[in-house]
């Protein structure tokens, strides 16, 4: 058996899109054959199969996204599983009892009826979550316990009776049969491998039973038919988007966060940087100068004070890392979604070395060219709305990191100033931070430092 | 001729055929510059021809609907348009990024060569006179070979990309969802001297003189 994964198109191409499959599961391909068109981009490539032999499994439908390195069939040249490449850390893996060939898919259990699902893919066990948490807490893995419940439902009694015997100690592969029940042909395998999406209801159903068992209240359904409510228009979650999706979801789901709100005067700031931009206008890192490059000024000597947000937190060993480098990363929308430039170094640049690499980041962002080196070990980022207006912003933290600042619009707003009211231009500030390492007097603090640098530009200038 | 229908459905290829045969049988760069004899919506490798066309207007009028190897949105092409079409062994698979950026370069430096400064890249294979486009690149790679078009818009006919084409599924961010008349722009307006063929004739030697010095595009 042969896997082969989706190889490498070229610098920075991540994932591509099946465009077409030249062959189907059960048809035999010569080797360098055409086994499948994807699409990157602008480019489309016709991938040759590297082996020849009968296909055994596909994965993916047409549009759906493949990442370098996925797999992508499975071929049987009559040798052992061998794959072409070692796959990268969250490249798609088949699931088990699909991917793997036949002749070495797991058995099917035959006691239990919801075990073997048509076409050969993992059907959870009918259970409430309540009775696969009871599973997990004895540690019991449900898939073995013989069900007594109607249609094949597991019960919590069940799965005590089944802790308690003496087959609960039996340490049982992934589908094999319940103690003493002899095994089954494998089923035959599922044509097509979901690798990257739940893209049927079978899948979903497996997600969602899984999901629900795993987080107390959670209820997941299928989307509702949007197209029977009126006309609609689908496509890929690609590229940027889906990077942005994951970041998110997982920053959400790991990170409890916690903002703080507070209003820098920014007036004399404002004033000396738009003197200074017009003055030097033929200054690449002058006439570019924007309120960012301050504010990332400003942040670099708030993060030395404060070393708890310019830290990562690793879940897995419980340390805290604190890093002695600032890398501070700038939101950019580029139209097909968010790129996170990292000015590196900030503290030992300034203002104007900062400025400048801010626009030349920026426009290469923009423009989809800027390199992954520029996007990666970023230690803190900001994100400003302001150009496009809003009072303030509440952002999601760009995990691994602990902290993101969001701007807001800078406006003229009436302000007390000893016991006048007066005119000052004011940026809102909300830094949502990481509340397993930091807590709301750090982060108090911390705004408050950066409230300080903002409002006097001489401060900064010490800070060059 | 058969047209082609849905996604799953590639149709004949019908653009450049001969000159990726010509490539493969010669184990050698062959160039291909030409203006497009007719009007013709060519859809990318793998477009929808309903969500990138409108394609009742497109069949009822009677134009050609085309496919070709190269990835990308669909466009239209008529006697205004010139297609430079290069077709190169390269080993592997790979290269993709490198081979859109060195052989936009040589036709953007070539139309340089014939008078036309400041045609630049932007996006991912768009050739751009500042912020607007001026013509559209593609690539279809597969094992030893790449073949790459780029369609420059020399003096075509808006109306008609108008008609055939609606705003595109997915744009590059630099386009800014601007409709097509806003975005494209062509090299006769930029004082580039036409007519398309006679352009064929003099970019032509130029591309190929580009493409024989080329460095080696790993694979």
């Amino acid at each position: 058996m042969f896997e082969f994964n989706l190889p490498d198109l070229g610098e920075g191409i991540a994932e591509g899109e099946i465009l077409r499959w030249h062959v189907a599961v059960g048809q035999t391909i010569a080797e360098d054959a055409p086994l499948v068109d994807v699409e990157t981009d602008k480019a489309a490539v016709t991938i040759p199969s590297p082996r020849g032999g009968k296909v055994t499994a596909l994965s993916g439908k047409v549009g759906d996204v493949v990442s370098v390195g996925a797999l992508v069939a499975v071929i049987d040249d009559g040798a052992a599983v061998a794959p072409a490449t070692p796959r990268p850390r969250g490249a798609a893996r088949p699931p088990a009892g699909v991917a793997a060939p036949a002749a070495t898919a797991p058995a099917a259990a035959a006691s239990s009826p919801a075990a073997a699902a048509p076409g050969g893919g993992r059907r959870p066990v009918p259970a409430t979550p309540a009775t696969r948490r009871l599973a997990r807490g004895l540690g019991v893995d449900i898939d073995a316990v013989p069900p007594s419940g109607p249609a094949g439902r597991v019960l919590p009694e069940d799965v005590r009776r089944f802790a308690a015997g003496p087959s609960a100690e039996v340490a049982r592969p992934a589908r094999a049969g319940a103690a003493g029940a002899a095994p089954t042909p494998p089923a035959p395998a599922e044509p097509h491998i979901p690798a990257k999406a739940v893209r049927d209801d079978q899948a979903f159903a497996e997600f969602a039973a899984h999901a629900s068992a795993t987080i107390p209240f959670l209820e997941l359904e299928p989307m509702p038919d949007f197209a029977a409510d009126g006309p609609v228009v689908s496509e890929p979650l690609r590229s940027i988007r889906r990077k942005v999706a994951r970041k998110m979801v997982t920053s959400m789901a790991l990170v409890p966060h916690v903002a703080h709100m507070d209003d820098a005067d920014v007036t004399a700031l404002e004033k000396f940087r738009r003197a200074q931009k017009a003055a030097r206008s033929d200054d690449p890192g002058i006439g570019k100068l924007t309120l960012m490059s301050f504010v990332i000024k400003a942040v670099t000597a708030g993060l030395r004070a404060a070393p708890a947000f310019n830290a990562s937190l690793d879940p897995f060993k419980e340390e805290i890392i604190y890093k002695k480098y600032y890398n501070i990363g700038f939101a950019t929308d580029t139209g097909r979604g968010l790129v996170v430039p990292v000015i590196k170094n900030t503290d030992r640049k300034s203002i104007r070395e900062i400025s400048a690499e801010i626009a030349d980041k920026a426009a290469l962002a923009r423009e989809g060219k800027l390199p992954a080196e520029d996007m990666r070990a970023g230690t803190f980022t900001i994100t400003n709305v302001g150009p496009l207006g809003g009072t303030a912003l509440l952002a999601t933290i760009n995990y691994p990191e602990v902290a993101i600042l969001g701007m807001g619009k800078v406006q003229e707003k009436p302000v007390v100033r000893d016991g006048q009211i007066v005119i000052r231009q004011i940026l809102p500030l909300t830094l949502a931070f990481d509340h397993r390492i930091a807590d709301g007097a750090d982060a108090a603090r911390f705004v408050a430092e950066l409230i300080r640098q903002l409002s006097d530009p001489n401060l900064l200038l010490l800070e060059t | 001729m058969t047209r082609p229908t849905g996604r799953g459905d590639p149709g004949p290829w019908n653009l450049d055929d001969g000159l990726i045969a010509a490539a493969r049988a010669a184990a050698a760069a062959r160039v291909a510059v030409y203006a497009h004899p007719g009007t013709a919506v060519v859809l990318g490798h793998g477009s929808d021809p309903d969500r990138e066309t409108r394609a009742d207007l497109v069949e009822r009028d009677g134009v050609a609907l085309l496919r070709r190897r190269g990835g990308g949105c669909a466009v239209v092409l008529d006697p205004g348009n010139l297609v430079c079409s290069i077709a190169l062994p390269v080993p592997g698979l790979g290269g993709i990024t490198r081979a859109f950026a060195a052989l936009s370069d040589l036709v953007a430096g070539s139309l340089g060569d014939l008078g036309l400064a400041g045609v630049g890249r932007a996006g991912v294979s768009d050739l751009v006179l500042r912020d607007r486009k001026v013509g559209g690149s593609c690539i279809w790679r597969t094992k030893g070979l790449l073949y790459y078009s780029t369609t420059l818009l020399v003096d075509p006919d808006w109306d008609l990309i108008d008609r055939y084409l609606p705003h595109p599924p997915r744009e590059p961010a630099y386009r800014r969802g601007r409709p097509h008349r806003d975005f494209l722009t062509s090299l006769v307006g930029a004082g580039l001297d036409g007519p398309p063929d006679r352009l064929a004739g003099r970019l032509r030697p130029r591309i190929e003189a580009g493409v024989a010095a080329l460095a080696p595009i790993p694979g």
